[in-house]
């Protein structure tokens, strides 16, 4: 039993080794996932406000390019 | 005020891993992750500051320090996800999910086993990709080159269109009122016929996969991309059945054409591990 095998085909294989966009992180980070109830509620559950601040991060990380 | 204080943060369960997979690798915290054990399961956790991950209620995530961070924090989490999804059939948690200590998490993994066995089931053996396409507007205006076989009935609308009237230009403010008209109706159709593309690659892809999601389209200050982006989806694919989803995007991919279709993973199953049916607000029980 594994999770992504470690036979994938060749013609996917390079995928591997690409950096990880953080918009596509993104997606999936601060979509619901499992939900279990923590008990220390991070800030970071405030999903609004984080989509919201990281295109001003986007923008400002950019900028001296 | 506030003491030192540790919690555990639960990055994700799996049901069998070797800790050894986890060597070299650190949390969201610099921390070293390890694994809780627990009713036939396995919780990758790490133990964190709870200090540094508490922000002062009165703060804004203004400053560009804090933004930095942040991506730090997401790709700590990724980083100790993804690894294990390598080597296991892995359930990721909600970013940003801690307990007071091990025990916690312990009672956790006994009264959520149903619903991680479940979730694990789901995804054993399986793989997200994610696929995102997106076109210039000039790619499906009018009737030049539109990529892949996304033909669609509404062209037939646009032949019927008059042909411009010579004589209007006697009347400059009625030509560019009727141009402008023109345009936007021509923007629609161009619209129409990308978005009946998106739902052919989509319809494509969900075709090769177990299960499909779309996420939004990605903000264009996000992305970097300019254009429309027609379709961001996630599609969680059976181990062999790669290929056949390569294909489908090979199908479509049309650079030259102004249509882009990209591939990316493999992703730890991130968009499939919601609970069916909206027990994921914790209403289930």
């Amino acid at each position: 039993m594994s999770g992504l095998a470690r036979g994938v085909r060749p013609t996917v294989e390079p995928l591997r080794s690409r950096p990880v966009a953080l918009v596509d992180l993104l997606d999936r980070l601060l979509a619901k996932g499992v939900v279990v109830a923590g008990e220390v509620t991070l800030t970071i559950a405030d999903v609004d406000l984080v989509h919201v601040s990281l295109r001003a991060l986007i923008t400002s990380v950019r900028r001296p390019e | 005020m506030a003491e030192p204080e540790d919690g555990t943060y639960l990055y994700a369960i799996t049901r069998q891993l070797d800790p050894a997979e986890l060597r070299g690798l650190r949390g969201v915290d610099g921390e070293r992750p390890r694994l809780v054990e627990g009713s036939g399961l396995r919780a990758i956790v790490g133990t964190v500051d709870l200090a540094r991950f508490r922000r002062p209620p009165d703060r804004d995530l203004g400053d560009v320090e804090d933004l930095r961070s942040l991506e730090a924090l997401l790709r700590a989490h990724h980083r100790v996800v993804q690894a294990v999804a390598g080597t296991a059939a892995v359930v990721p948690l909600r970013l940003g999910t801690v307990y007071r200590d091990d025990g916690r998490v312990r009672e956790v993994l006994d009264e959520r086993r149903a619903d991680f066995e479940q979730a694990l089931s789901r995804v054993t053996g399986r793989t997200e990709w994610g696929v995102k396409v997106s076109a210039t507007p000039e790619a499906f205006a009018g009737d030049s080159g539109v990529a892949g076989d996304a033909r669609d009935p509404g062209d037939a609308a646009a032949e019927a269109r008059p042909a411009p009237d010579a004589g209007a230009s006697d009347r400059p403010g009625t030509e560019y009122l009727r141009r402008r008209r023109e345009d936007e109706r021509s923007r629609q159709e161009g619209w129409d016929r990308a978005a009946a593309f998106a739902e052919e690659v989509h319809a494509a892809l969900a075709g090769v996969a177990v299960e499909s999601r779309r996420h939004s389209p990605q903000d264009p200050r996000l992305s970097g991309q300019a254009g429309w982006m027609l379709l961001n989806g996630a599609y969680l694919v059976d181990h062999g059945r790669e290929a056949g989803l390569v294909a489908v995007v090979d199908r479509f991919d049309d650079p030259d054409g102004g249509v882009r279709v990209e591939l990316t993973g493999p992703w730890a199953p991130y968009s499939f591990t919601e609970a069916e049916g909206g027990a994921e607000e914790g209403g289930h029980r």
